[in-house]
């Protein structure tokens, strides 16, 4: 409890870095006489006006966010496309839609991090800058992959699409060289359905690589539940995106040489072996 | 600092300059203070300039107290407790529904994000009453003179908040540990450690 109080200090400081500048005020309010009386009409107006945009706001988000729920399933035909790439930074929740720049990750006056160890190199305005333009990605319109970082939208949580900055694919779709649906253990714990993947060679060596280099192996120390300060680092996250869509985040917590991974996401037998059967070569 | 009294005597040339200067040292806390109470940034803005207005109005009297910033701040919170009134008689005929908070299904959303989240879904005056202590860090006789309600009334915000937001993090941080299983080889390989 006492560890909470922290964190909402935190939380509610992160809250008030929204605040609007105080040149954002109408100071001709205040520059005539004092005690003067001054019409409250126009500031109710732009209350009202406030309200029903946030409402507006509200209501179009929840459209996206179900219309976004359903692409992210996998589709009953057709392939899917897997990538694998690092997690950059801390994942952020997505703001509900409106009129927003576009490309704002593109615009901003530094480079975007490539890897976890980038990300934490920036100074903290900075990722604060980076997470605010991911909190604006628009994810009916997912970015094209490219070979270095990708944005990619996830599951939602409490309403809110949530965001991810990836790294550079570790291997694609040519890596696999079989996938199978897994049915859960109950007797472990476990409770969804997963996908099981057979690596080809390359995509083993290269992933056997980056697990090597990027591990938590004290899970129960880290909590594992959120990376960044005081947990695991970001860098030993890996995105799972499958068609454009993050379907799970898992850390990694060994070296993991043997070819052989499983893939999570809140997966019923039905989109289990949807994807096992898309994925396979 | 310039210490205006409350008086005939006033010109409204220092009067607006002082006020002036009292915007510039206190505006910008004002601003933070609205924007976790109200947790809508636009809001914020609404309200602080709708109380500054107000105390403008009033500057004489106002800037002759001990803590100004003070007396401002709680009409700061009585303008944001009496705005999220008019707003919601006037145009919220229904609640906008929301889904439920369930679990990260990814599990990997920073806490603080999560608790941020929680925080801006809680109603009006428990997120005050927890703006208030944990954000400005006054005492419960403070804040109670500030929400004009009684201590023990305060205490009841607070702790229904800190209980919501509980509630809120456990389903939130439960469900990842256990169940999204984390990248791991398959057998033959268990090299969990």
């Amino acid at each position: 409890m006492t560890n909470s109080t922290m964190e909402l200090r935190a939380a509610l400081r992160l809250l008030a870095d929204e605040a609007p500048a105080v040149e954002a005020l109408d100071h001709t309010a205040w520059s005539g006489q004092p005690g003067g009386q001054r019409p409250r009409r126009r500031l109710q107006m732009a209350a009202i006006a406030a309200t029903v945009a946030v409402v507006a706001a509200l209501v179009a988000g929840t459209q996206l966010i179900h219309h976004n729920h359903h692409a992210t399933a996998p589709a009953s035909s057709g392939r899917a496309v897997l990538e694998v790439r690092p997690l950059v930074a801390p994942g952020v929740l997505v703001l509900p839609a409106g009129a927003r720049p576009s490309n704002l990750l593109q615009s901003l006056p530094f480079p975007i991090p490539r890897t976890a160890a980038d990300y934490s190199r920036l100074d903290s305005a900075r990722q604060r800058l980076l997470r605010t333009a991911l909190t604006m990605t628009d994810c009916t319109h997912p970015t094209a992959s490219t070979a270095v970082t990708r944005v990619a939208c996830g599951p939602t949580l409490g309403g809110h699409q949530t965001a991810y900055l990836l790294g550079p694919s570790l291997f694609g779709h040519a890596g696999i060289k079989s996938a199978t649906e897994v049915a859960p253990s109950p007797k472990i714990g476990e409770t969804q359905w997963t996908v099981a993947l057979q690596l080809r060679a390359p995509a083993a060596a290269a992933f056997g690589r980056f697990t090597t280099a990027h591990h938590t192996s004290d899970f129960v120390a880290h909590g594992a539940t959120q990376c960044g300060v005081g947990s695991a680092p970001c860098g030993d996250y890996l995105g799972f995106v499958v068609n454009g869509s993050v379907v799970s985040i898992p850390l990694t917590m060994a070296p993991i040489n043997g070819g052989t991974i499983q893939i999570s996401g809140n997966f019923d037998k039905q989109s289990a072996t949807t994807l096992a059967q898309q994925l396979n070569p | 600092m310039i210490v205006m009294t409350s008086g005939p005597g006033r010109t409204s040339a220092t009067a607006s300059a002082s006020f002036e200067t009292f915007i510039a040292t206190a505006g910008n806390a004002l601003l933070r203070v609205a924007t976790v109470i109200t947790a809508d940034p636009a809001a914020a803005q609404d309200v602080v300039q709708a109380a500054l207005e107000r105390a403008f109005r009033h500057w004489g009297r106002i800037a002759g107290l001990d803590y100004p910033e003070a007396y401002v701040r709680r009409m700061v919170v009585n303008e944001a407790l009496s705005l999220r009134r008019r707003a919601k008689r006037i145009v919220l005929t229904d609640e906008v529904p929301e889904p439920a908070p369930g679990p990260d299904p990814s599990g990997r959303i920073g806490e603080i994000e999560e608790l941020g989240l929680a925080v801006r879904r809680l109603p009006p005056k428990q997120r005050t009453a927890i703006a208030l202590r944990y954000f400005c860090d006054l005492a419960d006789a403070q804040i109670a003179e500030h929400m004009g309600c009684r201590e023990g009334t305060v205490r009841g915000y607070v702790l229904r908040g800190l209980r919501t937001l509980r509630v809120d993090l456990d389903v939130g941080a439960a469900a990842p540990a256990s169940r999204d299983a984390a990248t791991r080889p398959t057998s033959p390989q268990q090299e969990r450690s």
